[in-house]
């Protein structure tokens, strides 16, 4: 997948436009669930994810390695998720705010299967951080140096984090087990 | 570093985990529109017409100087709007006037109306 992208990303850098096209349909799963994940809202993340490729759009020109493409367009999307966020819990209520960031109840898709639901509703009760750092995880492309870099946290850090954040998504699941391995 | 799968359910969530960022993990109606861009304008376009664009305005000017008009005579009020009220009816300003509110009508049922205006502007 990365010496495809790798490829992509020239061909965009370039002026191909058919080619960052490819490149946004390959990384719109996992930047619409960051931004899924981080705001709650499902009709927000659909808006943050087409920011966020738009602003990829814009800015590609300042990507010097080709290569780096992932965590390039998972740092655009989380500073995107993040300002969003930012901005909504300004106009909440005291007190309010702090839902945003743990405990959130999110709005979801319609088109989600059931066990994708138990999923996102039990990532919802995480931490803004543990949010992110689950979906960053997972996502094949990127190295711990690389989570790294964009969750903005020394690279020592991640793996532990990554521990406590399982641990904890695990303990929510076990309630509705059967459900999931049904 | 992305797997722990000890047991069964572990494995199960580190299943739907992994699935939920691939490609297509977004829903089915959702898709990305990337904004249209600009023509491109090579600068060689761009001198030709900016060239063009000042012969025709020196050559324009030279013409109106050699017909020698009076303007403030002949652009006058009386005989502008008499000239206009000549060529142009009541019945044709109603006539473009409701071409134009149909033609807008039509045109924002059309779904990339909007983007076809932004990529004009």
């Amino acid at each position: 997948m990365t010496e495809i992208t790798t490829k992509l990303v020239q061909s965009a850098l370039s002026g191909n436009r058919d080619s960052y096209g490819i490149l946004v349909k390959n990384y719109t799963g996992f930047v619409y669930t960051m931004a899924l994940r981080m705001t709650g809202d499902h009709h927000m993340a659909e808006d943050l994810c087409q920011d966020t490729f738009f602003k990829g759009w814009l800015k590609l020109k300042n990507l010097k390695e080709p290569a780096a493409f992932s965590g390039w367009i998972a740092t655009i999307a989380r500073r995107t998720c993040l300002n969003a966020v930012e901005k909504r819990s300004r106009k909440m209520e005291v007190g309010e705010e702090e839902t945003v960031f743990v405990n959130l109840s999110p709005t979801l898709p319609e088109s989600y299967d059931p066990t994708r639901v138990i999923l996102e509703e039990a990532i919802a009760r995480l931490s803004l951080r543990d949010r992110q750092l689950i979906t960053l995880c997972y996502f094949q492309e990127l190295s711990s140096t690389e989570i790294a870099e964009v969750m903005e946290v020394p690279s020592s850090s991640i793996r532990v984090y990554l521990m406590r954040a399982r641990k904890q998504l695990k303990e929510i699941l076990k309630e509705r087990e059967n459900e999931l391995l049904g | 570093m992305n797997s722990w799968g000890n047991d069964s359910f572990e494995r199960k969530i580190d299943e739907l985990l992994t699935e939920s960022v691939k490609p297509g993990a977004e829903p089915k109606d959702f898709s990305v529109n990337i904004m249209p861009t600009r023509p491109k304008m090579p600068w060689v376009l761009m001198v030709s017409i900016l060239v063009g664009a000042v012969v025709l305005v020196i050559l324009g000017s030279q013409w109106l100087i050699s017909l020698n008009l009076d303007y403030s005579a002949d652009f006058s009020y009386e005989n502008v709007s008499g000239f206009i009220s000549e060529k142009v009816t009541v019945d044709l300003v109603f006539a473009l006037a409701i071409i134009l509110g149909v033609g807008g009508i039509l045109l924002s049922f059309f779904p990339n109306s909007k983007r076809v205006l932004n990529h004009i502007m």
